[in-house]
């Protein structure tokens, strides 16, 4: 039968004719488009391998035994009070760990289904999905939908970092448009790419990076490993790692290194993201295609649903397509699987709330079994949650107690001011739902303080102060060498947690700016609020800027070509960087475009971390709130600490050059750029020169307002006493928030508590 | 092959929005009666009936203004002398005739294109049903503005009754109808007609 | 000081208040209408002189002492026996627009609020809204001696629930009569909260006591509770009766509202529709009114005649039409 004959009679035809129909799309679909996808954008994907094994039956159990008597253990410690006798107290830890109704509760469910079902091995997501191929989702509304868990997973933020959704940002844009509103052109953003203030923020530059460190001393304590990590054979046979071997001397744990040693250390977003490929979920920023089944086996379940997940298994790995972070997928781990834990959470998210350097920060304790990741010393936020700093954690509230999951949809509340992106912008989180609107039950005052929660947020008081280590003003321009852990590091020039200082008070109605500044108006105020032209664009606290002074002087010892008069200018009154008519513009722009978004809904008093950083920027894309800000690289950056060329190197990846290709221009980055405030859409002059120079539209600025970033967490229960607020200087700046003269000298007098206070 | 130009475009247009608002009012009413909430809304199916009803009364008396001033009327003038005989001839094909290809008792003429059972129909539910349904319905959009009671049982009650079985009979009418177009020469030829305008019969006379 | 205040809350009134001409002449405007009508305002008539309009009711200057506090919305407290938040805050625009807008607060709350923090005992003062009403029938208040006798053979009173009394349901400092543009659904709404306020069972899916009826809840959106719980007989339009039924007996004949139409339609969606037909028009007012019943035209022997008659002649219909068809065939195969 010849080919021909396939199409000899006119039925023949026709079934071939919707057979091509039906097949062509398809190929094209899964086959020639993804092909196309790699070449154009130069992202890679392979078949992801990790180091696992197959248990023994005997093995298994010997696991089961160590994790069950863990696990009973702590429970037992934990329900037993702290007050008894010590002795009396392990008597009864005892009694408890052989009390039937006791350990049904404390013991890891899925060692008993995994004993059963034969599972002596964890493959990843394959072993996950062997039971949980489906699951049931219990909407708000109390509707149960039975959804494709895979898809389920690889459809939210925490694995795209980003959501093109309509109505998921309270953004808006500086030209007055609400980020991917209802109705407007949907552009994905999120923290794949948002135009955030942090260099290394753009996911595909900063995914995974391997740095050859120098320390100068030996390695701080942090660097031991787990102590939990039992009698776990699984555990260390990760470390004979796939791929080839490494060129340099792994340092690692072991060792003395000495200041002519180099030590690899590991970097980068993917540190703490759950797709475990070569860089972020890329393909989900198009319109079409999805990202390859390999990537999707690569996802790293058990790094939220494992109590007992290794986060020394986190490090980065080279293998022969590339870097990619290497996970725990051993079976000690997966033996302990269940609903995330707050430690779950906090693996990833303590390192921006409590900060790397946070003492109680548990996942910063286990840096690695080699290729130790780098800490970031200076905290993001530094209003940590754990149960020494956060009365709730404190209380035993778990996170997804209030970020009330749906599947693996979490919540982060309707109020957002940045560009983290939501899978739930419509679901609240907020204190009130538990707490009500009169949450003060045993001062005499309760009924006053109550009526404080008319114009104040809780956080306001009960965030009484941030970290230390809070950074407040970075500059990524002018590395400066850290010793200790052997690599150039961007000079932080303030940092503070003081309310004034490192933190801030503005009015907030849940809506914020394209670059995370909090917008929101005074509801009895004369109009004078206006916090882009005054508050986040000036640093006037004296001490402060006494402060900058010095780290400037200082600075210049390194950079002699500092001049630190007009280096502290810039640096504490950003808007100086700009010419008169971009400055008017500026002063235009907010009165006709984001005073709606500010008076819109109830504004409440909510407190703020201010943000501000030196970076390279692309002036040829340029508007009155700041330019295209360009990435570093990372290993560049760190070894070398030649800012320019760290920026030269990061711009030659394929997909920064694509944005500075006509294609991305007109699928996102004009519409990009007029929600950033610049007008005439992306101009794609390429900042990098022929023979690989920055070009002369790339400088070094300051952004030209300080980021507002919200702090929610590190509650405490005790907190600002009226004084704090209501003396003549106290923390809150009346005038600044807009009040009219009259009600300032009435709210900042002490008169107004003296029946309280005395 | 003879064609008439039996219906104008006026009479056309009027029959098919008649139709329309038809279908709209049993669907709307019947969801709201039974409380068919899959079918259409609630909050849809209430100000739907009402404005398609209104509209219904001005579809009715732009039919009535036809057939007084368009010279549509003489189709529906009965000739009581023959109507008895008529009736019968009528009746009996449809009862047997239709069955056993015998002629059609009634030929159209442009002066004639109702049969005697069209015509007595056509008036009973044009003059006799339509005016009781509009009437009862408008009763309901002003109920507040009835007495409490009548004949010592409430108004609105009453009226809903009449409301009611008006409906239903319109309904079944509406069945029939549809049935007996379909008995023309053949089954299309009242329907295309209908459309066009132009009756359209192999056989003439 | 009072100043800032009043452009917390009304910045148009402060305006106006802050300049001196037009205090003046609403001086004299108050002067002229008070002329005519002598005791149209007790705050005045009390006093025996003529004040400006910004010593009058919340304007006064010791209202403003209170109102330094209690302009705040969020300003409640949880009680500790009832776990229920008390809201100590006044709306001074709700304030404003009520029946009560001339009284300053010491005209009620007279005694124990000199200090903060107030002796707890203040709040145990004995309001009275009859008698006050009665005091004041000259100056306009209305006589509330009809409601009480209403009032006295309700449930509340009969059953003594305990601590009960107008303010249960009432709140003097928002209270304004109905008004006519508010959607049904909102009056019903309104009207409900107040009773759902403290019988809050009731929003269960089966809720206690009325098992028997069918979707609860689409009944509380739609019909107010007093609508079946106040007597037939002796209705006015204008207000439901404050003879607050017990339970057995309350109307629970579904009947009445779903076939004849009149108890329901009598009370709120008639006196609604009459209403809106003064403001809005005959014509649109009518069309889109929401006063359709389900059910009201619900007559199970005529459906049930109706669908037999309609199934017949459906059957008849397709009988006859597969008859001519197989006619038609025969008639075909024989040429």
């Amino acid at each position: 039968m010849n080919i021909r004959s396939l199409f000899a009679t006119k039925t023949r035809r026709r079934i071939a004719l919707v057979l091509a129909v039906i097949l062509v799309p398809a190929v094209l679909y899964k086959v020639v488009y993804p092909l196309f996808f790699e070449a154009y954008t130069g992202v890679e994907n392979a078949r992801l391998t990790y180091d696992t094994r197959k248990l023994s039956d005997a093995e298994f159990e010997q696991l089961a035994l160590e994790l069950t008597k863990q696990t009973r253990r702590e429970r037992a410690a934990a329900t037993v009070r702290q007050d008894q006798d010590s002795f009396a107290r392990e008597v009864k830890i005892d009694i408890l760990m052989n009390t039937p109704s006791f350990f049904e509760e404390a013991d890891y469910q899925h060692i008993e289904y995994f004993r059963e079902a034969g599972i002596r091995e964890y493959k990843g997501p394959e072993t996950c999905l062997d039971c949980h191929e489906t699951m049931d989702i219990t909407h708000e509304d109390g509707t149960v939908e039975t959804v494709d868990t895979l898809e389920n997973i690889v459809n939210t933020v925490h694995f795209k970092f980003q959501s093109a959704a309509g109505g998921a940002f309270s953004t808006y844009g500086y030209d007055g448009r609400q980020v991917n509103a209802e109705g407007a052109r949907k552009i994905p953003v999120g923290k794949i790419n948002r135009a955030c203030g942090i260099p290394g923020s753009f996911s595909w530059t900063g995914w995974a990076a391997l740095i050859e460190s120098r320390p100068e001393h030996e390695l701080a304590a942090e660097a031991q490993s787990s102590p939990i990590d039992g009698g776990a054979e699984t555990a260390s046979s990760v470390e004979s790692s796939a791929g080839p071997t490494l060129a340099v001397n792994d340092g690692g744990s072991e060792g003395h290194p000495t200041s002519d040693e180099v030590v690899l250390r590991s970097e980068g977003c993917g540190q703490c993201h759950i797709g475990g490929n070569y860089h972020p979920a890329t393909e989900k920023m198009m319109p079409v295609g999805d990202v390859p089944d390999e990537t999707k086996e690569g996802i790293d379940c058990l790094i939220c649903h494992a109590a007992e997940y290794d986060m020394d298994q986190r490090y980065v790995i080279l293998d022969e397509t590339g870097l990619r972070w290497n996970q725990d997928r051993s079976m000690r781990s997966a033996m302990t699987v269940g609903r995330a834990t707050n430690q779950n959470c906090l693996n990833c998210h303590q390192h921006n709330m409590g900060g790397d350097a946070y003492i109680h920060n548990v996942a910063a304790k286990h840096l690695g079994k080699q290729h130790q990741r780098l800490l970031h010393t200076g905290a993001k936020r530094g209003n940590p949650f754990s149960p020494q700093d956060d009365v709730h954690a404190a209380a035993g509230i778990k996170c997804t107690d209030c970020h009330e999951p749906e599947g693996h949809k979490i919540p982060r509340g309707g109020k957002g001011v940045d560009l983290v992106a939501t899978d739930l912008p419509e679901k609240d989180v907020t204190c009130e739902s538990c707490h009500s609107r009169a949450p003060h039950n045993l001062s005499d005052h309760r009924a006053l303080l109550n009526g404080h929660v008319a114009r104040l947020a809780c956080e306001t008081c009960h965030i009484t102060q941030l970290q230390d280590n809070n950074v407040v003003l970075r500059d990524w321009v002018h590395p400066t060498w850290d010793a200790e852990e052997g690599i150039w590091t961007p000079t932080d020039i303030y940092r503070s947690g003081e309310p004034g200082k490192g933190m801030m008070y503005l009015w907030f109605n849940g809506n914020g700016t394209f670059l995370a500044n909090a917008l929101g108006s005074n509801p009895e105020g004369d109009g004078s609020y206006n916090p882009l032209m005054q508050q986040i664009a000036h640093i006037d606290d004296p001490e402060v800027i006494a402060a900058v002074r010095a780290q400037a002087q200082e600075l210049k010892t390194q950079y002699p070509d500092i001049d630190v008069e007009r280096y502290v200018e810039r640096a504490t009154d950003p808007l100086s960087q700009l010419s008169p008519e971009m400055l008017e513009k500026r002063r235009q722009m907010v009165s006709e475009n984001l005073r709606a978004a500010m008076d819109e809904g109830e504004s409440r008093i909510y407190p703020f971390k201010p943000f501000n950083a030196m970076m390279y920027e692309d002036m040829n894309n340029q508007g009155p709130f700041g330019a295209m800000i360009l990435p570093f690289d990372y290993a560049t950056y760190y070894e070398t600490g030649d800012s320019r060329a760290a920026v030269a190197k990061a711009i030659q990846d394929p997909i920064v050059q694509r944005m500075y290709q006509e294609p991305f221009k007109l699928y996102m980055m004009d519409e990009f750029m007029a929600y950033f405030g610049v007008e005439g859409g992306w101009k794609t002059l390429y900042p990098l020169t022929e023979d690989g120079q920055l070009g002369p539209q790339v400088e070094p600025h300051w952004m030209r307002q300080m980021g507002t970033l919200m702090v929610n967490h590190g509650i405490q229960r005790e907190g600002h006493s009226c004084k704090a607020c209501h003396e003549p200087n106290g923390i809150i700046d009346y005038a600044a928030l807009g009040y009219p003269p009259e009600r300032v000298a009435e709210l900042s007098s002490l008169e107004l508590i003296e029946d309280i206070e005395p | 092959m003879t064609a008439l130009y039996l219906y104008p475009i006026w009479l056309r247009l009027w029959h098919w929005v008649n139709a329309l608002l038809f279908l709209t009012l049993i669907v709307t009413g019947v969801s709201m009666h039974y409380s068919l909430h899959w079918l259409v809304s609630f909050d849809t199916a209430v100000p739907v009936h009402n404005t398609c009803g209104v509209l219904l009364t001005f579809s009715w008396l732009a039919f009535v203004a036809g057939n007084i001033w368009g010279g549509n009327g003489k189709h529906y003038l009965i000739n009581i002398r023959t109507l008895p005989q008529a009736l019968i001839a009528q009746t009996r094909y449809y009862l047997h005739g239709i069955f056993v290809a015998a002629p059609h008792p009634f030929h159209v003429s442009a002066e004639h294109k109702l049969n005697a059972l069209q015509s007595l129909s056509y008036i009973g539910v044009m003059f006799g049903l339509m005016p009781i349904l509009i009437l009862s319905g408008w009763s309901f959009l002003f109920s507040t503005a009835l007495p409490e009671t009548l004949f010592g049982v409430g108004t609105v009650w009453i009226i809903a009754m009449v409301h009611l079985a008006t409906s239903w009979m319109l309904a079944l009418f509406l069945i029939v109808h549809v049935y007996i177009i379909t008995t023309g020469e053949t089954p299309t030829t009242n329907l295309k007609a209908m459309i066009t305008g132009w009756h359209k019969e192999r056989s003439s006379g | 000081m009072s100043l800032p205040l009043l452009s917390d809350t009304s910045p148009r009134l402060a305006r106006v208040l802050t300049n001196g001409t037009t205090v003046f002449v609403v001086g004299l405007l108050c002067v002229l209408v008070l002329a005519m009508l002598p005791s149209a305002v007790s705050a005045v008539a009390s006093d025996g002189s003529v004040k400006a309009a910004s010593q009058q009711g919340l304007f006064k200057d010791d209202s403003q002492d209170c109102m330094r506090c209690h302009w705040m919305e969020t300003m409640a407290y949880r009680d500790r026996e009832t776990r229920k938040i008390v809201n100590l805050s006044i709306d001074t625009e709700a304030y404003s627009h009520s029946v009560h807008f001339e009284l300053a607060c010491s005209d009620c709350h007279a005694r124990g609020y000199a200090h903060y923090p107030h002796r707890s005992s203040s709040a145990d003062e004995d309001l009275q809204c009859v008698s006050c009403h009665e005091q004041h029938q000259d100056e306009g208040a209305p006589n509330l001696i009809g409601l009480e006798h209403e009032y006295e053979k309700s449930v509340h009173v009969t059953e003594d629930v305990e601590d009960f009394s107008c303010f249960s349901c009432h709140n003097a400092h928002t209270f304004k009569p109905a008004g006519g543009r508010e959607p049904i659904a909102e009056v019903v709404e309104r009207t409900n909260g107040v009773c759902l306020s403290c019988h809050e069972d009731l929003l269960t899916p089966v809720p206690k006591g009325h098992e028997w009826l069918p979707r609860p809840q689409a009944h509380w959106n739609a019909v107010r509770c007093l609508d079946c719980h106040t007597p037939v007989e002796g209705r006015v339009p204008e207000r439901p009766s404050h003879n607050v039924l017990a339970a057995a007996e309350s109307n629970q004949l579904c009947v009445e509202c779903h076939t004849k139409g009149s108890e329901l339609l009598s009370q709120l969606y008639n006196y609604r529709a009459e209403q809106e037909r003064e403001q809005k028009g005959f014509f649109s007012r009518a069309l889109y009114n929401e006063s359709y019943i389900v059910g009201m035209s619900r007559n199970s022997l005529l459906d049930w005649i109706s669908l037999i008659v309609i199934f017949l002649t459906l059957l008849g219909v397709a009988a006859h039409g597969y008859a001519r068809y197989r006619a038609y065939r025969k008639r075909e195969v024989s040429q």
